[in-house]
């Protein structure tokens, strides 16, 4: 179904290429074999570990830790209400748009549901155990110790614990029932298909504009559900997600007006901006992020108001401010690659300077510039890794401190641990990026 | 020559225009009425885009003064404005916008400065695509066009604007010889329909044939103007003799 096997030529073509490439000389012979047995063994190694040697358990049951932090159970609500808007929003853009990611989007859904089967019915628990051991001192003589051991327990066996691990992950992230997993995966499903249903109006501006706008709502949407409880509670993946959602949304807006007022005729305006963008980009993230913690009222009344926010405020606005200047170094290189005609074009059919800009200039210059776009998001993606060093709890935090405070279950465990963060970092990176690809490719189209 | 009882849509007095020290426009004096077709013919570096450029202000003029359908272009936005919404200008690489369909390049302007309705916009481009002899094309974008056709569509997209004057500038001159004959058609039949046009242009046959008269410029100055008949037949300046001898007999 996802696309067919290559048939015996095709094989035998490739051994012959491989022959012709890696074994043609001595010298790349040896280096081939090299490379063959020293990433054998990594491979080797690593599925060991995966398969058999890892505590995988301890991730399971952190699972809601590793994804919402300790956000109170009460509310789980809200962050439910925007997963199921998301989930209509992703399924319905997919469905009319998302033709190119079709082959990936059936992978991970037939791979998520089969392990979402697999894991039903599992169960995980802590057992306890009351223990009581004889010590021996070096004097010979003999003290009882007694205590609780704690032991992270499968209750049932047919399938490798990590298989377990990773399907209770997906089907409860947020330790919640699985029929609302299930709804999510139904929301998904219908949105996608009511999606293919309106392919015929995919370039219809209004469905655009609406579903466009949709994805810029849904953000303050998102933060909005959270009045009542408060920014201060976000922590781990979640808050990882919205500081990044929120600062790169706005580090787009305030790179594109950067990069336009630096080339503004006002020498004020181009002075300022090109200005702001050195300074900013003359210090790196985490001293800016230092800088929004510690400003008290250093900066007088504006300083002080500044402080008065939460936190985790602070912190978007530092991401879109440090994300805006590198934005807008992308966008400035956009629009140098428009030709001066296209310029002398909308002020000859006597276009305002705004809506040549809006509907002439930049729409080329930010598709002339999407891969390095991307490339920026998914900086910045990365870059809430820093949000550790200001005391915010993000998903590097929160997996210290599993390991910091579940000692007894999580010894030794840093490798399990790490792979999770690591793999929540790659999986939305990988996302950014498949997604810049399809939209590379699709705007494209009429490109001169 | 131009009836006195017809309007004057372009008047130029004196008009001056320096690049730094250089002075690419020495005060030029032309008039051109309504309905007229007036080609503008010289060596390249003479001034002639730089004279079209100036009357659409995408080169504001230093000195002498500029008249529009009776209105001095002035520093005033609004004559700017004016100016810019009723004349059409038709560039030498066309400048179509690549990102927009061959319809949308030609709505467009309509519905941003003119306030069209969308439908009314779009039904209107595309009779001009019809006009042109493309309709077929309409969403296809500029890239998937032959040079040719491209230079139709910017035509139509001139025109979309109902303009009081078309404005060439060498629309001929970046196309393969095969297609200069189709562009040069439509040119034709409008000039036929009473528009009003200034073009510059290498294609002495188009001056000759369509044109009512003929300028010849040279170093910024307007060396001789006269009908397509005298200029080509009895030219009276040297110079003049010399460009149409270096041009026509090779
Ligand atoms: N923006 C500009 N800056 C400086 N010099 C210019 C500019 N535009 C045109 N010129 C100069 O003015 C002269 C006339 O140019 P132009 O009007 O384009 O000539 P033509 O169209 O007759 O070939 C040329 O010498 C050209 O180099
Ligand atoms: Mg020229």
């Amino acid at each position: 179904m996802i696309g067919a096997l290559p048939n015996a030529s095709a094989l035998s073509r490739r051994a012959a290429h491989a022959r012709a490439r890696l074994f043609n000389t001595r010298t790349n012979t040896a280096l081939s074999i090299v490379a063959i047995v020293v990433g054998g063994a990594l491979a080797f190694l690593l599925a060991r570990f995966i398969l058999f040697e890892a505590n995988w358990g301890l991730v399971a049951i952190n699972r809601k830790l590793f994804f919402v932090g300790s956000y109170p159970p009460d509310e789980a609500f809200r962050i439910w209400i925007a997963v199921f808007i998301t989930a209509v929003l992703a399924a319905l853009s997919y469905g009319l748009w998302g033709g190119r990611l079709r082959p990936y989007a059936i992978a991970v859904g037939v791979t998520a549901l089969l392990i979402l089967t697999l894991g039903l019915g599992t169960e995980l628990r802590i057992e306890e155990r009351q223990y009581t051991e004889e010590i021996q001192s070096a004097s010979g003589q003999t003290t009882t110790v007694s205590g609780i051991e704690r032991e992270l327990v499968f209750d049932r066996g047919w399938a490798p614990t990590w298989l377990y691990a990773v399907s209770l992950g997906l089907a409860l992230p947020f330790g919640a029932p699985w029929l609302l997993m299930a709804a999510v995966f139904a929301l998904l499903v219908v949105g996608a298909m009511a999606g293919r249903r309106l392919t015929r109006w995919k370039s219809n501006p209004i469905l655009l504009q609406s579903i466009g706008a949709a994805w810029v709502l849904l953000i303050p949407v998102v933060v909005l559900l959270q009045v009542g409880v408060g920014v201060d509670k976000w922590e781990s993946a979640f808050l990882d997600l919205l500081v990044f959602a929120v600062g790169g949304f706005f580090s787009f807006v305030i790179g594109v007006f950067l990069a336009l007022g630096r080339r503004s005729p006002y020498r004020a305006i181009s002075v300022a901006s090109v200005t702001y963008i050195e300074v900013v980009r003359a210090a790196p993230l985490l001293v800016w992020l230092l800088f929004a913690t510690f400003l008290e009222d250093e900066l007088g009344p504006v300083g002080e108001a500044f402080s008065n926010i939460s936190l985790t405020y602070r912190v978007m606005v530092v991401f879109a401010f440090f994300g805006g200047a590198y934005i807008a170094e992308v966008v400035r290189g956009g629009l140098q690659s428009i030709p001066r005609g296209q310029y002398e074009a909308a002020d000859a059919m006597g276009l305002s300077p705004v809506e040549k800009y809006a509907v002439i200039i930049l729409p080329q210059a930010i598709r002339a510039v999407v891969p390095a776009i991307i490339g920026r998001f998914i900086a910045l993606w990365k870059d809430t890794a820093l949000l550790a060093a200001v005391s915010l709890v993000n998903t590097l935090e929160k997996a210290k401190k599993v390991l910091g405070s579940q000692t007894d279950i999580a010894e030794g465990a840093f490798f399990e641990i790490y792979i999770v963060v690591g793999l929540v970092y790659w999986l939305v990176s990988y996302l950014l990026s498949r997604l810049g690809g399809a939209a590379e490719t699709r705007l494209r189209v009429g490109a001169r | 020559m131009a009836t006195e009882s017809k309007r004057e849509i372009v008047r130029l007095e004196k008009v001056t225009k320096r690049f730094g020290d250089f002075t690419a426009l020495n005060g030029v004096d032309i008039s051109v009425t309504e309905g007229e077709v007036v080609a503008i013919i010289g060596p390249s570096g003479s001034g002639k885009s730089t004279l079209l450029r100036t009357i659409n202000q995408l080169e504001p003029h230093d000195e002498g003064r500029i008249f529009f359908d009776g209105m001095e272009l002035t520093d005033d936005s609004r004559t700017l404005t004016k100016i810019r919404a009723e004349t059409g200008m038709v560039f030498q690489q066309f400048n179509l916008f690549p990102h927009l369909t061959v319809l949308r390049n030609i709505a467009l302007a309509p519905q941003k400065v003119h306030h069209r309705p969308e439908q009314e916009a779009e039904e209107r481009a595309l009779q001009l695509l019809d006009r042109v002899g493309i309709v077929e094309q309409a969403e296809k974008y500029p890239g998937q066009l032959s040079g040719g056709q491209q230079q139709r569509v910017a035509i139509a997209r001139a025109l979309a604007m109902d303009p009081k004057l078309m404005m060439f500038d060498e629309p001929t001159s970046a196309l393969d010889p095969e297609m200069i004959n189709e562009v040069l058609k439509v040119m034709t039949e409008l000039a036929a329909s009473g528009m009003t046009m200034i073009c510059v242009t290498h294609e002495m046959g188009f001056a000759r044939n369509a044109a009512n008269r003929v300028i010849f410029m040279d170093e910024g100055e307007i060396v001789e103007i006269g009908t397509s008949a005298e200029f080509f037949t009895t030219p009276r300046e040297p110079r003049t003799k010399t460009f149409l001898d270096q041009i026509l007999t090779h």
